[in-house]
Order: C-alpha cells, then sequence, then structure tokens
C-alpha cells in the first residue's frame, strides 16, 4: 500500500459527509419504526428504491420537463417521491404489519423479508429495469462544481446536503415541539402505557412509517437525481443494509444517533477508499456492524445493556 | 459480453455455483458424440439457449433473432442440398441453473447435434460443461471470458476473448489516443472487470505506459467520489473503466463534476444506450470497445441490418444481434463441409473456419477455439455510439 | 347509576384463576378502596378494567355500556386513567412532556395537520402546555417542569404518573398503590391530595393500597379480595371487624 496523501484528507472528509448525509435520512426511517414497533422493516431500503423509482417517472415520462421551469419540476420530484413513499409506507404497515401486531417477532421479521422481496421482485413487473434507467444529467440543474479552499464541491451535493439538514431539523421539532411527535416518543418508550394514557398508537405508528418511508423517498430522489444511478428493483439493497448499520452504529431507536451514525458511516466509507483499500469500501459497513455488536450492543447512543 | 448474475440474490450465486459443480457429467458420460437425427429427410436439429427472460433479455432475445435470421436465410438458399436446418430455441432466463436445465433438455429430448449461445459468460459455462460431456459441439455468442473455451475442444466462440479487447483498448489508448499515464477503476465483484483491468494493465505497461493508480468499487455502488479524488490526485491523462455502464455512468458525471479532466476508455461492458443517460455530458468523447456496430460501413453489416429489420420491424438493439448472427453462420458454414452430418464432423469443421464473412468482421477460428477478429473503438457521442475505428486482430501474451 | 360496574369478572390464566367472580359497583364521585394481600389479584382487576386483559367471563360496564374486549386506548378514550404500581413514566421525556402526553385524547388535529405543522396542530400543542402546567403546579411539580422524569425522586415521579392520568380528564380515575414507597411525611400529603381531588373537583378515584393506614384513612368504600375472589365489602369500620379480613392479612393488624 501507498502513503498516505495526506492533501486528500478534506476533500475525503467532505466526500463523507455528503454521503453520510443520505444515509442518515434512511437510517432514520429504521430507528423509527424500531422504536415504536422494536421492528427492523427490511424492507425500508425498497421504499427508498420505489423513490427513486419515482423521481425517474415523474422527471422523465409523467411531465414535459422541456417545458417546464427546471426547479418547479425538482420539487415536484421531491414531493411526488416523499408523498408517493409514504403511502406506501403506510399500505405495508397496515396490510404486512399491523395484522401481525399481537404475532410473535420472528413472524413479524419473516414478513418483512417477505415484504422487501415483493418489492423487489414485483417492481420488476412494474418499473422499467432492463437496460436499468436513469435521470438525465440536465435535469439536475445544480451540476456545477465550486472549489472552497481546494475541496472540490458540486453544487447538487451541496443541495442535497442542505435538504437532508432542512428535513433532519424537521423532524427533530415534530419530535421534540409538537403533541404528535411527544405521543410518538411516548409510544417508542413505553408502548402500553401510551395506549393507557389515551395515545391512539395505531395511529402514531402509522405516522412513523408515513415519516420514515417519505424520508427513504427524499433519499431516494435526490441520490437518483444528483448521480444518474441507474435504476434496479434492487437498488435499494445495500444503501438499505448501510443505512441499517448506521442506525444499529447510532442506538438503533435513538433518532440523533441515527444521524450520528449515518455521517460516521458515510465518512468511515470515504477514508477507506483514501486509505486505498477501496474494494473493502462496502465490507466496512459489516466490520462496523460487526465491531459495534462485540464492544457495544446498544450502539454508541443506546444505554448498553437493555437494547438491542 | 456479460458474465454476471448481478441483481441476484445469494441464493441465485449458490445455485449457479452448485450447477458448475454438477454440471461436469450430467448426461451419464460421454457418448463419443450423436449422429445424424432421423433420416436425411428430415430437417438438420440445431439448438439455441439464449436468455429470453430476466435481466439479460434484451441481449438474450437480439441473439435469438439473428441467429433464427441466419437460419432462415440458409434454408431460403435452399439448405443443405435441399435438406433444412431447424433451430430449436429454449429459455435460460438469465440464469445459470436455467442454462443448464435447457441445455440438457436441447440434447436430449430435441437430440440437436448443435448449440449456440449464449451471451452470457456465467450462462455459458453450465452449458458448455454439458456440451462438452456429451460431445456435442457449442459456439458462444457472446461469452468473452478467458477460460470458456478452455472446458474443451467442443467449446467455441463466435466473439472475441477479454485478453483480446483488453489488450486491444491499451493499444487503441497508447497509439491513438496518446495516453501514457492512466489510471483504472475496476469493480472488485466482476470476474469480467478485474481481468479485463489485469490484462490492460499489462498491454499498456508493455507498449510503455503507466499505471498511476488502480482503484477499486462493487457493483451496485453509486457514489464513486472518494476514488475519483484519489485519481484526480495522480494527476492521470486517461482513466480505463472496466466494469458494466450501470456504474461507468455515475462515475462519468462524478468525474466530470469533479473536474478530473481526462479520456473515458472501457470494454464491451460499456454497451447500452443506458450509459449515454446515466453519464451525462461526463460519458461523451469517451472509447470503448465493441465487436460491431449497426451504422458500420461494411456491404455485410448493410445487408445484415436491413434483413433484420425487413424481419423484425427494427434495428439490433445490441452487439449480440449481429453475433448470434455470426455465430449461427460459422455453424451453418461447417455443417456444409463436414464430412457427415454428425456433432464429432461438425466440431471438425467449425475448429477449420477460415476468413469467413461475418457481420462483425472477418472470422476465423483459432488453435484456442476462439474467433480471431478485429475489435471495433465506438466512440460515444451526444445521442448514439459512433464507429471510431477498428483495431485488427493481434495476439498479445498476456 | 352507576359509573363502573364489573359484573361476575373472571380471567384465567391457564389453569390460574387471578379474578374469580367479582362483583363491585363504583358511583361518581366515590372514593372506592381495592384491597388484599399479595397476590390477591388487585393490578389484575385494573388490567381488566383499563382492557389491558379481556375477562375470560363477566363483564365489566363503564358509563352505561360495556367495555368488555375494548383495546386500552379506546377505553382510555372514554374516560378511564390509570398510575402503575411499578411506576412507568416516559423516563427519557420530561415531566412536562409526559403530562402533555395525557392530553393525546383532547388533540383533534387531523393526520395532514400535525405532519404538516399547520398553525392548528402548533396552536393546540401549545394549549395543551399550558393546561399541563396547571396541573403541574397543583401538585408543586413546578420547579421540576423541565427535569427527565426519571431524575426525580420517587415520590414525585408518582405524582407525575397522577398528574399524567388526569391530563386525559378521566370520569374514573385509578390509582395503584399510590403512596409505595414514599415516606411518612409524603403519604400525609398524598392523602390530602387525593382528598381534595375528590372533594373540589369530584374526581372518581378507585385506589389499591397495600398501606392499610392510607386506604381505612381515606376510602368510604371497600372491597377485599384474597386469591382473586371478593371475601368482603363494605365502609372502613366495616371492614376492619371483618374476620375473613383479618384471617386474610394472617393477624396483621387491620
Amino acid at each position: 500500500m501507498e502513503s498516505l496523501d495526506w492533501g486528500q484528507l478534506p476533500q475525503q472528509l467532505v466526500n463523507g459527509l455528503q454521503l453520510g448525509a443520505i444515509y442518515a435520512l434512511i437510517a432514520l426511517g429504521y430507528t423509527m419504526v424500531y422504536g415504536v414497533l422494536k421492528l427492523i422493516n427490511f424492507a425500508h431500503g425498497d421504499v427508498y428504491m420505489v423513490g427513486m423509482y419515482l423521481a425517474y417517472y415523474t422527471a422523465m415520462q409523467w411531465f414535459n420537463r422541456e417545458a417546464m421551469n427546471p426547479y418547479v419540476l425538482l420539487f415536484l420530484m421531491l414531493i411526488i417521491s416523499m408523498v408517493g413513499c409514504a403511502l406506501l409506507g403506510l399500505l405495508i404497515e397496515r396490510v404486512a404489519y399491523r395484522p401481525l401486531r399481537n404475532a410473535p417477532r420472528i413472524s413479524v421479521l419473516i414478513t418483512a423479508i417477505g415484504v422487501s422481496l415483493l418489492l423487489e421482485h414485483g417492481g420488476l413487473l412494474v418499473f422499467k429495469t432492463s437496460p436499468p434507467p436513469s435521470i438525465a444529467q440536465d435535469v439536475n440543474v445544480f451540476s456545477q462544481t465550486m472549489d472552497i479552499f481546494g475541496v472540490a464541491v458540486t453544487q447538487s451535493r451541496l443541495v442535497v446536503f442542505g435538504v437532508t439538514v432542512v428535513l433532519m431539523f424537521l423532524l427533530w421539532y415534530f419530535v421534540t415541539q409538537t403533541q404528535t411527535g411527544r405521543a410518538m416518543r411516548a409510544v417508542s418508550h413505553d408502548f402500553n402505557t401510551a395506549a393507557l394514557m389515551g395515545v391512539n398508537v395505531s395511529r402514531i405508528i402509522g405516522i412513523t412509517f408515513i415519516i420514515g418511508s417519505a424520508l427513504a423517498g427524499a433519499g431516494g430522489m435526490m441520490n437518483a437525481t444528483a448521480l444518474g444511478t441507474p435504476l434496479t428493483t434492487f437498488a435499494g439493497l445495500l444503501p438499505g443494509v448501510k443505512a441499517f448499520v448506521a442506525a444499529v452504529l447510532g442506538g438503533i431507536g435513538n433518532i440523533p444517533g441515527a444521524v450520528v451514525g449515518g455521517f460516521i458511516m458515510g465518512i468511515a466509507e470515504n477514508l477507506v477508499v483514501w486509505g486505498g483499500l477501496g474494494g473493502y469500501k462496502d465490507a466496512v459497513a459489516f466490520v462496523i456492524l460487526i465491531i459495534i455488536l462485540l464492544l457495544r450492543p446498544g450502539g454508541l447512543f443506546g444505554s448498553p445493556v437493555d437494547k438491542v | 459480453m456479460f458474465h454476471r448474475t448481478r441483481f441476484s440474490g445469494g441464493a441465485l450465486l449458490a445455485a449457479a455455483a452448485l450447477a458448475g459443480i454438477l454440471g461436469c457429467n450430467p448426461t451419464g458420460g460421454s457418448n463419443g458424440g450423436k449422429t445424424a437425427n432421423g433420416g436425411s429427410e428430415d430437417p438438420i436439429k440445431i439448438g439455441l439457449i439464449a436468455s429470453l427472460n430476466g435481466e439479460l433479455k434484451p441481449w438474450g432475445e437480439d441473439s435469438m433473432r439473428g441467429a433464427q435470421l441466419a437460419v432462415k436465410e440458409f434454408n431460403d438458399a435452399g439448405g443443405l442440398n435441399g435438406r433444412k436446418v431447424e433451430l430449436i430455441v429454449e429459455d435460460t432466463a438469465s440464469r445459470p441453473e436455467q442454462g443448464k436445465t435447457a441445455t440438457e433438455k436441447l440434447l436430449n429430448e430435441d437430440q440437436v447435434l448443435a448449440v449456440l449461445g449464449e451471451v452470457a459468460s456465467g450462462i455459458t459455462q453450465p452449458a458448455a460443461e454439458v456440451c462438452q460431456a456429451a460431445g456435442v459441439p457449442i459456439i458462444a455468442i457472446g461469452a468473452t471470458r478467458v477460460d470458456i473455451t478452455e472446458i474443451g475442444e467442443y467449446v467455441f466462440r463466435a466473439c472475441f476473448t477479454d485478453n483480446f479487447q483488453g489488450a486491444a483498448m491499451a493499444k487503441f489508448a497508447y497509439e491513438d489516443l496518446g495516453l501514457r499515464r492512466v489510471a483504472m477503476l475496476t469493480d472488485k465483484k466482476q470476474p469480467y472487470s478485474t481481468g479485463l483491468s489485469d490484462i490492460f494493465r499489462k498491454a499498456f505497461e508493455s507498449f510503455g505506459g503507466t499505471i498511476v493508480a488502480e482503484e477499486f468499487y462493487e457493483g451496485g455502488n453509486i457514489d464513486f467520489q472518494a476514488q475519483l479524488t484519489n485519481i484526480k490526485a495522480k494527476n492521470p491523462d486517461g482513466l480505463f473503466c472496466s466494469g458494466y455502464f450501470n456504474e461507468v455512468g455515475p462515475i462519468a458525471r462524478q468525474r466530470e463534476a469533479l473536474g478530473l479532466n481526462v479520456k473515458m476508455v472501457g470494454g464491451d461492458g460499456w454497451d447500452s444506450r443506458e450509459l449515454i443517460q446515466s453519464g451525462g455530458t461526463g460519458i461523451i468523447g469517451g472509447f470503448f470497445c465493441n465487436h460491431y456496430h449497426n451504422s458500420e460501413d461494411r456491404d455485410e453489416v448493410r445487408n445484415f441490418v436491413e434483413a433484420f429489420k425487413k424481419e423484425y420491424g427494427n434495428e439490433p438493439a445490441t452487439a449480440m444481434g449481429a453475433l448470434g448472427y455470426d455465430a449461427a453462420t460459422i455453424l451453418l458454414d461447417a455443417i456444409k463441409r463436414a464430412e457427415k452430418i454428425d456433432s464429432k464432423s461438425i466440431r471438425d469443421a467449425i475448429s477449420t473456419t477460415k476468413d469467413l464473412k461475418g457481420v462483425s468482421g472477418s472470422l476465423s477460428i483459432g488453435p484456442d477455439r476462439n474467433a480471431q477478429k478485429p475489435a471495433l473503438v465506438l466512440e460515444v457521442k451526444k445521442d448514439d455510439f459512433e464507429p471510431y475505428k477498428q483495431v485488427p486482430f493481434f495476439v498479445f501474451e498476456g | 347509576m352507576s359509573l363502573l360496574t364489573l359484573d361476575r369478572a373472571t380471567i384465567r390464566f391457564g389453569g390460574l384463576v387471578a379474578v374469580n367472580d367479582v362483583s363491585f359497583m363504583i358511583h361518581e364521585g366515590d372514593l372506592f378502596g381495592l384491597i388484599g394481600p399479595n397476590g390477591a389479584g388487585k393490578t389484575t382487576c385494573f388490567n381488566l378494567i383499563t382492557g389491558v386483559y379481556k375477562p375470560t367471563s363477566g363483564d365489566v360496564r363503564f358509563d352505561g355500556r360495556s367495555i368488555r374486549g375494548l383495546r386500552p386506548s379506546a377505553i382510555a378514550a372514554l374516560g378511564i386513567a390509570r398510575t402503575f404500581q411499578n411506576i412507568r413514566l416516559f423516563s427519557a421525556l420530561s415531566v412536562l412532556e409526559n403530562v402533555v402526553i395525557g392530553g393525546f385524547l383532547r388533540h383533534r388535529c387531523t393526520l395532514t395537520e400535525a405532519l404538516c405543522l399547520l398553525p392548528r396542530s402548533i396552536k393546540e400543542t401549545d394549549d395543551l402546555v399550558v393546561e399541563a402546567m396547571k396541573l403541574i403546579e397543583s401538585f408543586n411539580l413546578t420547579e421540576f417542569t423541565n427535569w427527565r422524569s426519571s431524575d426525580l425522586s420517587y415520590g414525585d415521579q408518582r405524582r407525575v404518573e397522577i398528574a399524567r392520568a388526569l391530563a386525559t380528564r378521566p370520569k374514573l380515575l385509578l390509582l395503584d398503590e399510590p403512596a409505595a414507597g414514599m415516606n411518612p411525611q409524603e403519604k400525609q400529603e398524598l392523602m390530602a391530595q387525593i382528598r381534595r381531588l375528590r372533594d373540589e373537583f369530584g374526581q372518581t378515584i378507585l385506589l389499591i393500597e397495600h398501606d392499610m393506614k392510607v386506604v381505612m384513612g381515606i376510602c368510604e368504600k371497600i372491597v377485599v379480595l384474597d386469591h382473586g375472589a371478593e371475601i368482603a365489602a363494605g365502609s372502613p369500620e366495616e371492614i376492619r371487624c371483618d374476620p375473613k379480613v383479618i384471617e386474610a392479612y394472617l393477624g396483621e393488624p387491620v
């Protein structure tokens, strides 16, 4: 291995923050659902995939993008992806998870895997997959790159980062400052007591799925647009796994933990490449997972004993 | 062209591995080659395996149409002294284990004398193992992985190998583009990509160039900024991407955004129009190696494209149409020249194929049972790929 | 008319009959005590009333209708709130947040309003906070408003739980051993507080208590359970002299 190129470190850290923002966005969905239901929603990565496709269809098929203001189009893509995914998340909860509310946890877990496979393979029937389509470059009006103290920063990545931060702020506000958000935390803390205090637990669970899925949809839309990713119905698999690791890293069920975990994952991946081990980038996620499970099963922000 | 079974889960890979292990002796031992099926008035039966469903469908379908077209033309021109050839098609559904089953069906039920296909190396391998064991010749259509024809003396291919395309692109990069300092981006998950990068490195260095960096990613990754940042620091003049278009597109976009101004070069894994969409302006001006192109200025190509259009209503969407046609042409030519109409004689005739005029160039079968033919360098333009230059066949001893 | 009626309520867990054929009635404004030795089935009774368990047989009627088999949140919506024997505050949430949760039932804004942070949902949230502050004040907890509830003393946590239950504006308040873990001074204050709730606000209260002094001191009607069955009912004086009760408590001074 060659020696490290310290001059590239700032650029790699910035790259890591940008990548981590998306992981954080997806990780929030895992952690919120785990919080209220104690369920690993394996289908969450696939909801992100659907968000990518919704953005693609919005930009490339449903609307005439030549005749539209590009900023309006981007906003429309974001909204359609978020709303579409929110409805999908709600549907998944109602159809797949709610009937199993009192079933053993393993049944629900298997159902979650089933929903994931259903979206991946069922998606083949619905979505264009071969050859994998992608969102045209001209949709992304923020394609210029700026040089900030020698660090190349693409505008679109800056926008993605900004939107992510705004969404996280809105989530924080919602969860800590509104009545529904407080109820959500109460449910996450003690499902049964919250019900006895008159909290409509089903409604809160529905809202949790809506918010988590909408965030994944936003992540999907932004990534597909900024990076030009060719879409397949399996495109959510890897980001989903990494975001899940990010959620576990932060302490699953813990919202700030998911955000921090996402950023750590993003930065770790870039540092691995910086260190000359690019081929092991994906393996890092699992190495991190194993280390956490060994040293701190509850994650960085979770309690070391009673979680997981 | 494709070696992969990507997008498929671990179960599929496990099944493929299993098919590879079990596929060694599927028909209960070699029977020394099949003899003529039926009497001399019955059609001569040959088989084709193709991915007619699944992720490889666009390529598989083209390969079938090309082969069917060649057989139709052969029969229309009188067949073999009035005896027709019948092409029996089986679907592999883009899956290795299905490729094995389909081949066994062709051999055991339909009693075909020879097999054509597949477009993917991963599916060709189990099929070729079945054919080799049964003593039935198989001509692979798009399997470029080097070791495919090493399975045995009954295994041929109508396309060039990765060894040749890697060396050809290295030569092109060095001589025609004048590149001296090239960085490589390799998909660590795809043997196709790692193999192609290896041969490119050896060839490029043997011509006198330097590989300044090699970075890795894994198929399915979407963010390549980290690798591109490392590459940029090495200040290269070219970037060789040996992976598939799925990742090359985003790489091209992100390369441009990062201000990494280099010529991009790659292999036939780039061959999909989607590359232009996903690569945006970053991919324009890139060069990659392919087998042929619809717009090439040669009589064989013009005639083929016209006949294809007449038969199916559209031009072949991928290079597999021409390769399917060429694979069938090699087989039909061999049937004509064979001493007897049996698998063994046809095999011997295939191995002596020389200077046959194919759509994808002049075809000869070398001693390693690979087609010896030129590679075509395509340039990526705003709306399409355009033929740029033909690199004649040469032997590079990796 | 009775507010809450248990009509031959029975619950079995496998072979164990945890509550056996228990019947009693609570009227509006009652301060009602449910006592019995450990394992007598008192808390199970609470769980029956609040919908945590469904009675195996018999019925529970509240406010003129059967609530047998309703979900806990539906029962809470009808006006029954409770505290717990083992404190079950949302420990990571602040005292204020805990009490505000109790107001969820009166949260009327729609899903869209809540998700989009529309003015009505914000306004409603603010109103609930004001109400919660009043309750906190009435329990002398103002100084702890923004503390994590788990940082409070045991006695204070119990009072937060009562405040949280009251925030649902229940017709019937169930208190499960509210005095457990309190020192005599705190117990005195608690008794005064409970009595004031009934006297000033007409709050109907059903109380489980282990501490005889507390029960005898504030309850007007008492039902005694032992091994899941009802062994006595009546005023504190009647209960005090009942031989079955004395036997059940194995000579404990009653």
